[in-house]
């Protein structure tokens, strides 16, 4: 780890110096992480790919700007959703009724492969994981996705979101515990009819 | 607690609690999981070896694009990228060379291109709506001639010559060919038009005019804040179209101010003459010192000093007692950002000459060290 880690902060400060295979490695270092990022935001590939690279082109002309990989990061992934969000909110002002918030739905879908596992295992955690997930609100899966996929600090997943730091933390607090209760509500009537079928 | 005891490490991967704590650690769960670990080294192992397992195998938004994919499309950029840095490469050697090169680095340009016989018509929704959006990612002031661009670093001087002569072609056949120069916010830059004519031109500005001027005017559109000095030209009166005025010089200096997203336009007259047409009204003549204001559809005549309105073209903004309040909206314009100030602080009184820096924050801290008051930087906002 400590070997990638050097190697990253030497690509940087390359960067920085409009050196070119700086700036294609960061491009292959985080492309995939916009392209998922994107995909979950519900925006479809071509327009998505235009959009990152539109994102590379503005971060070229702007690279004395960044600070560190992560600020970089970081701020790949908010120009992306900002853009995702204007052009929604763009596209949602050439209706008629528009009176809502634009608000950005937030999918995450779980792949399970099969190197040593089941078929009857694979489904079994695809439907729990999906069943965890199908009960919290877009923003609540779009926080842990930023928090746990890609890895962001709270104050970037604040900046994002548009909230305080702390609001972030509760906003994933909140998404874990909903998390947990799912699994409570679907036991108890089982063992309620296990009791009155043991009484009976 | 006791239920792990027995669990494989497939157990593990079909209890939700452990799913939960593998893909969404929090501090609670770690706690709980490292004291199972603990109770047991044999389960630590197993739950080490489920979550490993559960890790290979479990992916969330695994969405990619393959290498090959990736590839090209970096192709694609990096060719944009540097045919970009090539430009503006040959622009800035010749900006350095003195103004002889400029003119004939432009011309070779406008050559090599060939002229685009666009059927623009001096009308100023269509010519300057035609490339500027607010938001795009036009940073730096750029030229557009026909078919090609070039880009030019913050204050540059432009200078035309006289295409016809050169090109060989005759004025009275010719159709007008038009070029544009857009100005983005927090900059601004200079233009000598064929005839002489020098305009300088403020941030968030776009200028249309013709490369060289036909037989019987000279006519240019402008959209944004603009200060002329009209060359003399008896036969060829001057015309400048902006938002609903015409503005009809004949050698003079003065500014004109007409953003297409405010409502209200102003000419300020320095020294000369003009006569500023606003719909179908009767012409207004301007003397020094005068500015005339089109707001929705009345036009007020006022004087001023003028320095107060066009100090702009030498890179600084004079200010002659205006609020706080106001210069921040200035500069809120100028830079396109949304500067503020606390409350307390809004009608504090301004008076003096600010440098206009191309980093919107060396002007806020220099406010923020003139007035004894603190700058954040993050929030964009000058308080006690």
């Amino acid at each position: 780890m400590g070997k990638t880690g050097a190697n990253i902060d030497n690509f940087f400060a390359l960067f920085k110096k409009d050196d070119e295979q700086a700036f294609s490695f960061f491009y292959r270092l985080y492309y995939n992480d916009l392209y998922s990022y994107g995909i979950s935001l519900g925006e479809d590939v071509e327009r998505l790919r235009d959009i990152i690279q539109d994102i590379f082109y503005k971060i070229h002309l702007n690279k004395h700007k960044f600070s560190s990989p992560g600020h970089l990061k970081f701020y790949l992934l908010k120009s992306l959703r900002n853009a995702i969000y204007d052009r929604k909110r763009k596209a949602g002002s050439s209706s008629l009724e528009n009176h809502a918030e634009t608000s950005l739905s937030f999918s995450i879908t779980t792949t399970v492969l099969d190197d040593m596992i089941e078929e009857e295992d694979r489904s079994g955690i695809q439907k729990k994981v999906d069943g965890m997930l199908a009960l919290l609100t877009d923003r609540q899966r779009e926080a842990i996705f930023l928090r746990y996929m890609k890895e962001l600090e709270y104050a970037e997943i604040a900046d994002i979101l548009d909230l305080t730091p702390h609001g972030a933390r509760k906003l994933v607090s909140r998404a874990i515990s909903r998390l947990k209760e799912s699994g409570e509500t679907q036991n108890i009537p089982i063992s309620l009819l296990f009791l009155y079928l043991l009484f009976k | 607690m006791d239920k792990y005891k027995t669990y494989s490490q497939y157990d593990f991967l079909r209890d939700k609690d452990f799913i939960q704590w593998v893909l969404f650690p929090s501090d609670s769960t770690n706690a709980h999981w490292t004291a199972v670990a603990g109770s047991d080294p044999e389960l630590a192992a197993t739950i080490e070896k489920a979550r490993t397992l559960f890790s290979r195998n479990v992916k969330l938004n695994d969405y990619k694009e393959s290498d090959d994919i990736i590839d090209v499309l970096y192709s694609s950029l990096i060719g944009r990228i540097r045919s970009r840095k090539k430009r503006a490469r040959i622009l800035r050697l010749s900006l350095l060379s003195g103004a002889a090169c400029i003119i004939l680095a432009l011309f070779g340009i406008l050559r090599f291109y060939g002229y685009q016989e666009a059927d623009l018509t001096a009308s100023g929704d269509h010519a300057a709506g035609m490339l500027f959006n607010q938001s795009s990612d036009i940073n730096e002031v750029t030229l557009v001639s026909g078919d090609s661009i070039a880009f030019f670093s913050n204050n540059s001087e432009i200078v035309y010559a006289d295409a016809t002569e050169a090109a060989g072609s005759d004025p009275d056949k010719q159709d007008v060919v038009y070029n544009q120069l857009i100005v983005p916010y927090g900059r601004r830059s200079s233009i000598v038009l064929a005839d002489g004519t020098k305009i300088w031109i403020n941030a968030g500005s776009i200028v249309t005019f013709p490369v060289s001027f036909p037989k019987n005017e000279r006519r240019i559109i402008v959209e944004g804040e603009v200060y002329l000095d009209v060359a003399k030209d008896k036969a060829k009166p001057f015309y400048i179209e902006c938002d609903g005025m015409e503005v009809r010089v004949l050698g003079t200096q003065f500014g004109i101010t007409a953003y297409a997203n405010e409502r209200s336009g102003s000419v300020v007259l320095v020294n000369g003459a003009v006569e500023v047409k606003c719909g179908n009204s009767v012409p207004h003549r301007l003397r020094p010192n005068q500015r005339l204001i089109v707001e929705n559809e009345s036009v007020s005549v006022q004087t001023v000093d003028v320095m107060d309105y066009v100090s702009w073209k030498n890179g600084w903004l004079r200010i002659s007692s205006c609020s706080l309040e106001e210069l921040l909206q200035k500069l809120s314009k100028y830079y396109n950002r949304n500067i503020t100030c606390e409350e307390s602080l809004k009608s504090l009184r301004c008076h003096g000459k600010l440098v206009l820096a191309e980093d919107y924050n060396a002007t806020l801290r220099t406010i923020s060290y003139s007035l004894n008051i603190k700058y954040d930087q993050d929030k964009l906002l000058l308080h006690n």
